[in-house]
C-alpha cells in the first residue's frame, strides 16, 4: 500500500474530488511528520503512537572490522502499535496449536 | 497531537467541513489498518514503512512453575522511518535561534540610512 491507495480510500469514501483528496492526504502526512519533528508525538487511538525518544550516545562496534567507534546522540522516532491494531492483527479466533488440535504434519 | 487535532487542521487549514474531516482522518488510518491485518506492506514515501512481521509460535515456560505453555504465532508491526523524516527529527532544520540572527551584520546607524 501506498500514499496513492489511502488517497483512493479518501477519495471513495469522503466525497472529495481526486485532486483534493490527494492534498487532504498529503496535509495529513505533512503535518505529522511537521509535529513529530518539533518533538512531539502523535497518538492515534485504535492505530498507535509515534513517539520521538532522545537517545544518548553510546560506544558501538563496526561488525565488519571490530573497530569501536562513538554513537552520537540524537533522536529516533518509533511507532508503537496500539493494542486494538494489535489484536487485530492477530485474530481472536485462531485455533492454539496445542496437541489437541494440532493437525497432522503433511506427509 | 491527537486523531482531534489532525481533524481540527484539515477543518482550520483547508475548509472542509468537520464531518468530511473526521471521515477523512477515518479512512486513512481504517485502510492503514485494513492493510497491515491482510498482511500487506504500507510505505509512505517521506514518512516511513510499516511491515508485517510473522512470528513462529513455541513452547514457551512458566518461569516459576517450570509448566510448558505453547506461544501461539503472532504477528507485529515494524515501522521503519523514512530517511527524510530521520533527519528532519535528528536534526531539526530551526534547532538554534542563534544560527539565524536578525540583520545585525552592520551597525544600527548603517540600517537606518537606507531609507
Amino acid at each position: 500500500m501506498t500514499k496513492a491507495d489511502i488517497i483512493e480510500s479518501v477519495y471513495e469514501k469522503v466525497g472529495f474530488s481526486k485532486k483534493e483528496a490527494a492534498d487532504v492526504v498529503e496535509m495529513v502526512f505533512d503535518t505529522i511528520k511537521e509535529t513529530l519533528e518539533r518533538g512531539e508525538k502523535i497518538k492515534i487511538s485504535g492505530f498507535g503512537n509515534f513517539i520521538v525518544r532522545e537517545k544518548k550516545s553510546r560506544v558501538g562496534r563496526n561488525p565488519q572490522t571490530g573497530e569501536e567507534i562513538e554513537i552520537s546522540a540524537r533522536r529516533v522516532l518509533t511507532f508503537r502499535p496500539s493494542q486494538v491494531l494489535k489484536n487485530a492483527l492477530n485474530g481472536p479466533d485462531e485455533p492454539l496449536p496445542g496437541p489437541a488440535f494440532s493437525p497432522p504434519p503433511a506427509q | 497531537m491527537l486523531k482531534s487535532d489532525l481533524i481540527n487542521i484539515l477543518v482550520v487549514k483547508r475548509g472542509v467541513t468537520q464531518k468530511q474531516a473526521e471521515l477523512t482522518i477515518e479512512t486513512v488510518f481504517e485502510s492503514m489498518k485494513d492493510a497491515l491485518c491482510k498482511g500487506e506492506n504500507i510505505e509512505i514515501r517521506g514518512l516511513g514503512a510499516f511491515h508485517v512481521k510473522h512470528y513462529e509460535g513455541y513452547q514457551g515456560r512458566n518461569p516459576k512453575t517450570g509448566e510448558v505453555i505453547p506461544v501461539r504465532p503472532k504477528r507485529g508491526i515494524l515501522f521503519r522511518t523514512g530517511k527524510e523524516l530521520r533527519d528532519r527529527v535528528n536534526h531539526p532544520e530551526d534547532d538554534e535561534p542563534a544560527a539565524s540572527p536578525a540583520q545585525v551584520p552592520g551597525t544600527p546607524d548603517g540600517a537606518a540610512g537606507a531609507q
